[in-house]
């Protein structure tokens, strides 16, 4: 970890990738089939974060017990500024672009 | 409730300086809903937060999806437990990041 109180644009480790999107809308993909969508205010190395004006969205399979094919469920909410724990966080990525 | 909050081991302090949990120490005294692992909500006021991002709160509804909320006047939540804490309104979020980090 570099003492550096200016921060570099030079992307070194997976850290400066997140660094790089504080301030930016990401894409969370978290553990139970959850993602959020929201913009990056804070992290740290645990990958607890603070996202501002989050959707979630939970998808669920469902299997049909006679034709037994998949329905795919998704439920979704706002919340305006949520405080994620880290040890559910699968990655962290800049949402897709273009469009969003 | 013995003040457990005057022995602070030198783990948790690190833990605290490092983390974003000292950001959750400015909740203190607000009105939140914290969101476990197991799907349950609860709301009420946080008393305390510590290190290991355990809480204790008062004047609690505990919701399990599709029942009846229980009401309780206590509760302490284990940190590993936890998967979201709402963040109410009215915390200035610059400043308490600028406070952690700065």
């Amino acid at each position: 970890m570099t003492d550096a109180q200016e921060p570099s644009n030079v992307i070194e480790e997976p850290f400066d990738l997140i660094r790089m999107s504080l301030d930016e809308k990401v894409y969370v993909k978290m553990k139970n089939g959850r993602e959020l969508r929201g913009k990056l205010f804070a992290y740290d190395q645990h990958l607890n974060m603070v996202l501002g004006d989050v959707e979630e969205t939970i998808t669920t399979v469902e299997v049909d017990e006679d034709t037994y094919e998949e329905l795919f469920k998704s439920t979704k909410r706002s919340i305006q500024m949520l405080f994620v724990r880290g040890d559910g966080v699968i990655l962290v990525s800049p949402p897709t672009r273009p469009g969003y | 409730m013995g003040d457990f909050s005057k022995s602070i081991t030198g783990h948790e302090r690190a833990s605290f300086e490092r983390t974003l949990c000292c950001m959750l120490k400015d909740l203190e005294g607000h009105q939140t809903t914290v969101e476990l692992r197991n799907e349950i909500q609860i709301t009420g006021i946080i008393d305390h937060v510590d290190g290991h991002m355990n809480f204790s709160m008062s004047n609690v509804s505990y919701e399990k999806p599709r029942q009846q909320p229980l009401q309780f006047s206590h509760i302490k939540i284990h940190g590993k437990q936890i998967r979201f804490v709402h963040i109410p309104d009215q915390i200035n979020m610059q400043k308490a990041i600028v406070k952690t980090t700065g």
